[in-house]
C-alpha cells in the first residue's frame, strides 16, 4: 500500500489543494463530538433531575452543529477535488497538445472525462481523510484517557492490530491473489477485445458461441474478484469489529463496575458521568479510522486511472534530441532545412539527412504513402520531438522550432480544432479579438461566404464543427489560417478524407495561394506543382 | 422504480439482491440496537447500583450483557457478509450486462456507425455506471430509511409517547427527497451535456493540437485548456452546495427530534437508550439524499447502451455476387463517393478491385461484407462471407481458439494445420512454447504485422466461406512468400468469389482480372 502514499498526479503536477480548512473543521467537529458526549453524559447520567430546557437546547445545538461541521468539511474537500480535477484535465489536454503523441486522437475524450474522474476523490477528500483519521482519533483518545486512563490504553492495545491484522491479511490476499489478479487483468481486456473485433464475429456469424463466451468469462472474473474481495473486506471487518467490541465491553464493564459487581482497574473509580460520556466517544475513535478505510478504494481508483492516463500520453511520445552547435550560414530562402532527419526514438530514422529551401510564394509538395512519416517529420517542426539533426532557418534566422515564428506561420490540415460554437469564434480560435471585416474577407477568400447565410459569422457549428460538411470546414480551416496573413503554411494532407468534389475545389484553392508552403500528401491532384519531392526508403528525392 | 426494473430485466439470480438488501437491514438495526442497548444498560445498572448502595438492589444483568455481545458480533458479521453479497450481485450484474451490450453491438453492425475507440470507451463507462447502480443508489437509500424508521420503532416498543418525534426524521427525509427530486434529476442531465461538451473540447483540444502550436501563444492555449472543463466542475459544486442544504434540513429535523425527545418525562435508561439510538442514526441518513441525482443518471447511461435485437431477417441469399447500380459512401448519411456500377460475379471468379488511393476501395468491401448500408442501389450475395481487412483482428486467445473462434464447426486437426502449411507459419507455430495452444496478442506471443495477416488468412480459409474479401493480403509480405500464397489461395478458393484489394504486382499475376472503381466515371474492365 506504500505506493498509494506517492503522488498519483504524475501526468503533471496539480498543485494539492489548500486543506487547512478542512483540518480545522475536521478538527473542531471531533471536539464538537466530545463536548456533545460530556454535556449529553452531564444531563442524562443518573442521579438527574429533569433537564432544564435550555441545557437540552444546549445540548441539540451541539448534535446539530456537530452534523453541520462534518458535513461542511467534507463538502469543502469535495469542492477542492473537483477544482484539483478540472486543472489535472486541463494539464492532460496541455499534455496532448504538447507532446502530439499519435495521429489519431483515440478515446482522447472519454479519457479525458470519464477516465480521469477518480482523480477528484483522490486529490480532494482523501488527503484530508487520511489526516483527519489521525487527528480525531487522537482528539477523542485524550479526552477518553483523561476520563478512565486504562480504557484509553485498552483502545490504543488495537491500534496497532489494526495495521498487523491488516498486514497479514493484506499477505494472505496478496499471495493467494496474485494469480487472480493476472486472470483478474486477461479477463478484463478479453472484453474490450471482443468488442474491438465486433465485425468480424457478426461477419462469421456465429456469435452466440462469443456471447456465450463473455457470459462466462465475466463470471469466472466474478468468481475470481469475489476470492480476492472476501479476504480484503476481512480488513474493515477487523475495524469493524473493534468498533462494535469496545462499545461492547465498555458497556458491561463500565455496567458492572457501576452495580460494584466487579473493582474498577487500578481502583480507579468510574461514575455515572463517566461511563456515559465513555460510551458515547468510544465509537468515536474508530469512525475517522473507519471513514479512511473506505476512502482507500478512491486511491487505488485514482492510481490506476493515473497509470492510464499515463501509459496513453507516453506511447507515442519521441525523444527531444537537442541539435549540435549551428554552423554560421546565411540562407537566402524563406524557409531551410539544413542536414534535417526525423526518426522514432534514437534507433530508428524515418528519414535520412536531406536540405530542404522554400521560397517566397511557393508551394513545396512532398509526397509519400502513409505511414512513411510524412506526419512525424511535420511534428518534430512544431516541436522538435523525432527530430534527430539538423537545422532550420527562417528568413535567414536560425529557429530552434517553428512556433518561434509562430506569426509568420499557419497550419491547415485533415484534423483541425473545432469547437461548438459560431463561425466567428472558430476564426479566432475562441478568443474573438479579429476584425469582423477581415473575418468575412477571409471567408469570402476561400468561397465559403455564400454558402453560411444572412448571418455567417454568427452562424453556429456544433461539435467538433457539426453542422458543416468535410469540404466546407476545410475551407474554414484555410480561412482560418490565411486570416493572419502568415508567410508560410504548413499544410496537413489538406484534401484527405474528402469527397471528390470537395477535393477538387480545396486543392484548386491551395494551387491558387500566393503564400509559401509546405505541403505533405499523398493526393495526386497536386501532381502539376513545380516543387515537387517523394518520401521513398527513408529518404526525400525531388520529383521533377 | 425503472432502474428497480432495470437490474430484474438482467436474468441474473435476484436472490443476492434481495439477500444484500436484508443484509442492510439487520446490519443497520444491529448498529443502532447495539448502541440503544449498550445506553440503557449503562444507565439502568447506574441506577441499580445507586439503588444498591442504598441498600435495594435487584437487576438482572446477564440477559442484556449477553444480548449487547450478539449485537456486536451480527453488527460485524453482517457488516461483512453485506459487503460480500452486495459486490457479489455487482459481479453478477456485469456479468448480465456484459453479454447484453455485446449483443446489443452486434445489433449495430451493418448500420454504417463503427464502434471507434472513443465510443467503446464511454460505453465501457456508462456500463460501470449501471453496474454500480446496487452499491451507490439502492443500498445507501435502504440503509437511510432503515435509520430513520429504527427511533419510532423502537418507540413503538418501549415508550410509545416517544413515537412522535421519532416520526420527524423520516417524514423530513421523505420531503426532501420528494421535493429536491426534480432539482437533482435535471442537475443529472446539465452534467451530463457539460460532461459531453467537455469532452467534444477536449477531443477539438486534441484535434488540433499541431494548428494551436501556431494559432495560439502558450499563455492562451492554456486559458483554452482551462476552460474546457471548468463548467463541468462548477457543476459538481452546485451539486455539493445542494447537499449541503438538504443535509442542513435533515440534520435540522433529526436536531428538532432530538430535543424533542430530550425533554419528554420519560425513564431514565429508556430515554438514554432512544436519545443514543437516534444520536446514531444521524450520519446514517445523509448519503441517500442525492440518489435522485444517481438514479437519473443510471437512466441516462441504460437509455445509451445498446438494446439486444431478435436478428434481421438476411435477404435470400444467392450463390453469385450480383451488385446492381451500387453507390458506396464511407458512412451512412455521407455522400457517395463512386458512380452507381454494376457487376456479377459467379463462383470460381476472381478479380482485383482497382482505382487511386481514396476511390474507395475499402469502403467497397465493407460495403460487401455488410458493414455499411450502401448509399444507393442493391446487392445479393452468398450467405457466408469472409473478410481479411488491411489491420485484421484476431481475437485475443489460445492460437487454436483464435483461429476457429466463432467458426460454425470446428475444423479437424488436420484441416488446422493445413491453413496455418498454406500460409507457411505452420513452422512458426511447431517452436512456439505450447504450439498451437499458445497465448497470441496482449500479454501472449505477439506476432509481427505480417503473421498478424497471414493469421487471418489461416482464420478464413478455415471459415470456408463462399464469399472471400480481401484488403491488402500481402501488405509487408516479401514479393516471393506473397507470390506463393496467393497462388494457393486462388486455388484453393477455385469454385468460390474471391474479390481483392492490392496495388501489389504479385497479385495483377495472380488474380489478372481487374475491375477499376472510379469516381465520376463508370467502371470498366481490364484484363
Amino acid at each position: 500500500m506504500d505506493d498509494m502514499d506517492q503522488p498519483t498526479d504524475r501526468i503533471a503536477l496539480v498543485q494539492q489543494p489548500n486543506q487547512r480548512a478542512h483540518l480545522i473543521l475536521g478538527s473542531l467537529e471531533a471536539i464538537s463530538a466530545i463536548a456533545l458526549a460530556a454535556v449529553l453524559a452531564l444531563l442524562f447520567a443518573p442521579p438527574v433531575t429533569a433537564p432544564s430546557t435550555w441545557a437540552v437546547l444546549g445540548l441539540t445545538a451541539l448534535v446539530l452543529g456537530r452534523r453541520l461541521l462534518a458535513d461542511y468539511w467534507f463538502g469543502l474537500s469535495e469542492i477542492a477535488g473537483q477544482t484539483a480535477l478540472a486543472s489535472y484535465r486541463a494539464r492532460f489536454s496541455q499534455r496532448v497538445i504538447d507532446a502530439l503523441p499519435r495521429e489519431t486522437s483515440g478515446s482522447v475524450g472519454a479519457l479525458a472525462i470519464e477516465g480521469t474522474e477518480p482523480m477528484a476523490a483522490r486529490l480532494g477528500r482523501f488527503p484530508t481523510i487520511r489526516l483527519l483519521s489521525v487527528i480525531q482519533p487522537l482528539l477523542v483518545l485524550s479526552v477518553i484517557a483523561y476520563i478512565h486512563w486504562p480504557v484509553a490504553v485498552g483502545i490504543l492495545i488495537t491500534v496497532p492490530l489494526i495495521p498487523l491484522l491488516m498486514i497479514v491479511i493484506g499477505m494472505g490476499a496478496k499471495s493467494a491473489s496474485q494469480k487472480q489478479v493476472d486472470s483478474l487483468t486477461r479477463l478484463g481486456a478479453h472484453y474490450t477485445d471482443r468488442v474491438r473485433g465486433l465485425e468480424t464475429l457478426w461477419l462469421t456469424g456465429h456469435s452466440q458461441v462469443v456471447s456465450e463466451e463473455i457470459e462466462s468469462s465475466a463470471d469466472r472474473l466474478r468468481r475470481a474478484t469475489m476470492k480476492v474481495l472476501k479476504l480484503a473486506f476481512l480488513t474493515s471487518a477487523v475495524l469493524e469489529f473493534f468498533s462494535a467490541l469496545s462499545i461492547a465491553l465498555l458497556a458491561v464493564y463500565v455496567g458492572l463496575t457501576l452495580l460494584n459487581l466487579i473493582t474498577p482497574l487500578f481502583g480507579l473509580p468510574i461514575s455515572p458521568v463517566d461511563g456515559l460520556c465513555l460510551l458515547i466517544l468510544a465509537p468515536e475513535f474508530y469512525n475517522p479510522i473507519r471513514r479512511l478505510m473506505a476512502a482507500w478504494h478512491d486511491a487505488s481508483e485514482a492510481k490506476s486511472a493515473d497509470d492510464k492516463v499515463h501509459e496513453i500520453l507516453t506511447s507515442g511520445a519521441q525523444g527531444r534530441i537537442e541539435p549540435a552547435t549551428r554552423p554560421a550560414q546565411h540562407p537566402k530562402a524563406l524557409f531551410e532545412l539544413s542536414e534535417y532527419s526525423v526518426g522514432v526514438g534514437a534507433n530508428r530514422t524515418l528519414i535520412r539527412p536531406f536540405d530542404l529551401a522554400i521560397e517566397p510564394h511557393q508551394i513545396t509538395a512532398i509526397f509519400g504513402p502513409s505511414g512513411s512519416g510524412k506526419t512525424q517529420f511535420l511534428n518534430s517542426l512544431l516541436t522538435g520531438q523525432g527530430r534527430l539533426a539538423g537545422h532550420l532557418y527562417f528568413d535567414g534566422q536560425p529557429i530552434d522550432t517553428l512556433t518561434d515564428v509562430r506569426e509568420s506561420v499557419a497550419w491547415m490540415g485533415q484534423h483541425q480544432w473545432f469547437d461548438e460554437g459560431t463561425v466567428y469564434e472558430a476564426l479566432t480560435y475562441g478568443r474573438n479579438d479579429l476584425p469582423e471585416q477581415a473575418c468575412i474577407e477571409a471567408l469570402a477568400s476561400v468561397g465559403l461566404l455564400p454558402q453560411l447565410g444572412d448571418r455567417p459569422l454568427e452562424r453556429t457549428l456544433g461539435a467538433r464543427g457539426q453542422g458543416l460538411s468535410g469540404g466546407q470546414l476545410r475551407r474554414l480551416g484555410l480561412a482560418r489560417a490565411l486570416l493572419t496573413k502568415p508567410t508560410l503554411m504548413l499544410l496537413d494532407e489538406p484534401t484527405a478524407h474528402l469527397d471528390a468534389d470537395a477535393a477538387d475545389q480545396i486543392a484548386e484553392l491551395i494551387m491558387n495561394l500566393s503564400v509559401a508552403a509546405l505541403l505533405i500528401t499523398h493526393d495526386d491532384r497536386f501532381a502539376c506543382l513545380p516543387t515537387r519531392y517523394r518520401l521513398h526508403d527513408c529518404a526525400l528525392e525531388p520529383l521533377s | 422504480m425503472k432502474l428497480w426494473r432495470t437490474l430484474r430485466t438482467l436474468e441474473m439470480p435476484h436472490w443476492p439482491l434481495y439477500l444484500a438488501m436484508t443484509l442492510t437491514v439487520i446490519m443497520t438495526l444491529s448498529a443502532l440496537g447495539l448502541l440503544a442497548l449498550s445506553g440503557w444498560f449503562l444507565t439502568a445498572a447506574s441506577i441499580a447500583g445507586l439503588a444498591a448502595a442504598a441498600g435495594a438492589y435487584s437487576f438482572n444483568i446477564l440477559q442484556p450483557s449477553s444480548m449487547i455481545r450478539l449485537l456486536a458480533v451480527t453488527r460485524t458479521v453482517s457488516r461483512y457478509a453485506e459487503r460480500l453479497i452486495s459486490h457479489d450481485a455487482t459481479l453478477h450484474v456485469v456479468v448480465k450486462l456484459r453479454r447484453r451490450v455485446f449483443e446489443g453491438l452486434l445489433a449495430t453492425v451493418g448500420r454504417g456507425h463503427r464502434a471507434d475507440d472513443e465510443s467503446i470507451e464511454r460505453l465501457m463507462q456508462d456500463s460501470s455506471v449501471v453496474e454500480g447502480a446496487l452499491l451507490r443508489t439502492l443500498l445507501p437509500l435502504l440503509g437511510a430509511w432503515v435509520a430513520a424508521l429504527f427511533t419510532p420503532l423502537l418507540a413503538a416498543v418501549i415508550a410509545p409517547a416517544a413515537i412522535l418525534p421519532g416520526l420527524i426524521p423520516p417524514i423530513v427525509l421523505w420531503v426532501t427527497l420528494r421535493l429536491r427530486r426534480d432539482a437533482y434529476r435535471h442537475l443529472a442531465d446539465e452534467l451530463d451535456q457539460a460532461a459531453r461538451r467537455a469532452r467534444n473540447r477536449a477531443l477539438a483540444l486534441a484535434d488540433g493540437r499541431a494548428e494551436l502550436h501556431l494559432a495560439l501563444s502558450s499563455s492562451e492555449i492554456e486559458r483554452q485548456t482551462n476552460a474546457a472543463y471548468a463548467p463541468l466542475a462548477a457543476l459538481r459544486n452546485r451539486r455539493v452546495q445542494m447537499e449541503w442544504i438538504d443535509k442542513m434540513i435533515i440534520g435540522g429535523g433529526h436536531a428538532l427530534a432530538f430535543a424533542w425527545l430530550a425533554l419528554l418525562p420519560l425513564d431514565l435508561p429508556i430515554l438514554v437508550a432512544l436519545l443514543l439510538g437516534l444520536l446514531a442514526t444521524a450520519e446514517l441518513l445523509t448519503p441517500g439524499v442525492a440518489v435522485s441525482y444517481e438514479i437519473r443518471r443510471v437512466e441516462l447511461a441504460v437509455a445509451r447502451l445498446p438494446e439486444p435485437e431478435t436478428p434481421k431477417v438476411q435477404a435470400t441469399p444467392s450463390r453469385a455476387l450480383v451488385i446492381e447500380n451500387l453507390m458506396i459512401a464511407p458512412q451512412m448519411g455521407e455522400p457517395p463517393i463512386t458512380e452507381p456500377f454494376s457487376l456479377t460475379l459467379n463462383p470460381g471468379d476472381h478479380i482485383r478491385l482497382e482505382g487511386p488511393s481514396g476511390v474507395g476501395k475499402t469502403t467497397c468491401l465493407r460495403t460487401l461484407a455488410g458493414f455499411i448500408p450502401p448509399h444507393a442501389g442493391a446487392f445479393k450475395r452468398p450467405s457466408s462471407v469472409a473478410f481479411v481487412e488491411q489491420s485484421p483482428w484476431l481475437p485475443a486467445d489460445y492460437l487454436w481458439r483464435s483461429l476457429t473462434l466463432g467458426l460454425a464447426e470446428q475444423p479437424t486437426e488436420d484441416a488446422f494445420w493445413q491453413a496455418l502449411n498454406l500460409v507457411e507459419l505452420d513452422d512458426w507455430v511447431r517452436q512456439l512454447p505450447a504450439q498451437e495452444k499458445t497465448w497470441i496478442g496482449m500479454d501472449g506471443v505477439q506476432p509481427s504485422g505480417g503473421q498478424w495477416r497471414r493469421l487471418a488468412l489461416a482464420r478464413m480459409v478455415l471459415q470456408s466461406a463462399e464469399l472471400v474479401l480481401l484488403d491488402e493480403p500481402t501488405e509487408g509480405l516479401e514479393p516471393a512468400l506473397a507470390a506463393r500464397i496467393l497462388t494457393r489461395l486462388t486455388d484453393l478458393l477455385a469454385d468460390r468469389i474471391l474479390v481483392v484489394v492490392s496495388h501489389r504486382s504479385e497479385t495483377t499475376e495472380a488474380i489478372p482480372r481487374g475491375v477499376a472503381l472510379r469516381p465520376k466515371s463508370t467502371q470498366t474492365t481490364t484484363g
